[in-house]
């Protein structure tokens, strides 16, 4: 790749990060100017009060932390979206998150206008091929049904990293080996891979080639990105079915 | 006395011969899982028949964790048939698997495993396998995927995932 090549994919991945913050091109931030604190009475602050600096503050709607996640999941109304097909019975608890893959693909795919959208059978079969729907298989680099790594989860939260558009907040990595967490930052998560596959590829990515960036594959120097893929298109199939 | 000891010879040497035979034979029984025919293998096999390895993916940034755990097995027509782990391991948990399968390898001469999946031929590779003095023989089917081994008195399993596992072996919680 040269410089220039590298430059132009580096524009493009910006320009769909600032796309992916949703309607405008600015974060949605605001200042929170100098103030007072009512704090508990110490040797440090014996008046009970301290001065906090002026900062900023990412509005509602650019994050999402523990408490939002219940919310939006509890509120959704599950009857008009997409869900996953039906996998037979041989998989334990393969068909325990079809909910949950149902509502935050939807929630996602509306919130980034995602075209073309993101399949829940897609997100099933990645779900299944990462983990066999185990809650968390013994890893200890990667976390949870959807085998989030440490890394990935310090990028879906940091304010200026890849993902800035649209963030969590305060999710351990602990959280991560509850479904009801790690599935929404899972999704998020394929949401930017699919971007970037797509800068990569200079065109619409096919879901093998999502699956692939997910799984750090699509252009690498790998001989075994056919293995790779054997495990998601074998979920795939039975779905699709 | 002559013709007894002549007789002893051939039948030493049958025993040889047969053993020998038997040492070398694999045996394949197929099973029907939950909604899928012959989607369970019993395989029966002498245990320098099984090669083990893990591949480094070679993945990019934050998947550099990504492995593949593989056993080749060799059949009696010098083919290769690969076996591998539902999931992509660290590097430290597929050593491990590799380390407890070992163990049961090189204490018992035959051995059972359960594999799931369907036998199927496979025609588009060329990948070739080093069985040491056994050859270096082709791969010619699709892979199958591990689900235990099995001695006469210890096995390894990971079928934590299915609800079912093959006839005569022990089904993970």
């Amino acid at each position: 790749m040269t410089i220039f090549n590298f430059i132009n994919c580096y524009n493009y991945l910006e320009k769909i990060a600032l796309i992916m913050a949703k309607k405008s091109s600015t974060l949605r931030k605001t200042k929170v100017r100098e103030h007072a604190r009512r704090v508990k009475p110490s040797q440090k602050n014996p008046s009970g009060i301290t001065i906090v600096d002026e900062h900023s503050r990412r509005l509602l709607g650019t994050y999402l932390d523990e408490k939002e996640i219940y919310k939006i999941a509890n509120g959704y109304i599950l009857k008009n979206i997409p869900k996953p097909s039906v996998l037979d019975s041989k998989f334990k608890g393969g068909n325990d998150y079809d909910d949950l893959i149902a509502i935050w693909t939807n929630y996602f795919n509306e919130l980034f206008s995602i075209e073309p959208k993101l399949e829940p059978n897609v997100i099933k079969a990645l779900i299944g091929s990462e983990s066999d729907f185990r809650l968390d298989p013994k890893n200890p680099i990667a976390i949870g049904i959807a085998q989030i790594t440490k890394e990935t989860l310090k990028i879906v939260q940091d304010p200026n990293g890849e993902v800035k558009g649209f963030i969590f907040n305060n999710i351990s990595q602990k959280d991560l080996k509850n479904p009801s967490i790690a599935i929404p930052v899972a999704i998020r998560w394929i949401a930017y891979k699919k971007a970037r596959a797509e800068a990569k590829l200079g065109r619409t990515a096919t879901h093998e080639e999502i699956i692939l960036e997910y799984k750090g594959l699509l252009k690498s120097g790998s001989n075994y990105k056919k293995n790779a893929l054997e495990r998601y298109r074998d979920f795939y199939e039975k779905l699709k079915k | 006395m002559k013709n007894l000891r002549s007789n002893l010879f051939v039948f030493l040497l049958l025993m040889v011969l047969v053993s020998c035979k038997s040492q070398a034979a694999l045996e394949i029984h197929s099973f029907d899982s939950k909604g899928e025919t012959k989607d369970l293998q019993v395989v029966t096999l002498n245990s320098k028949s099984i090669v083990q390895k893990c591949i480094f993916l070679n993945a990019e940034d934050e998947n550099q964790w990504r492995h593949d755990y593989v056993m080749y097995i060799l059949n009696e027509h010098q083919e290769v048939i690969p076996v591998m782990s539902s999931l992509h391991l660290a590097k430290s948990v597929c050593k491990e698997q590799i380390k407890k399968i070992k163990k049961i390898l090189n204490k018992y001469q035959q051995v059972k495993l359960c594999l799931r999946g369907k036998i199927k031929a496979e025609s588009t590779s060329n990948e070739f396998v080093d069985f040491g003095k056994q050859g270096k023989p082709p791969i010619k089917y699709e892979s199958l995927i591990f689900d235990s081994i099995c001695s006469t008195n210890d096995c390894y399993s990971v079928n934590e995932a299915w609800t079912e596992t093959c006839p005569g072996f022990k089904k993970l919680p």
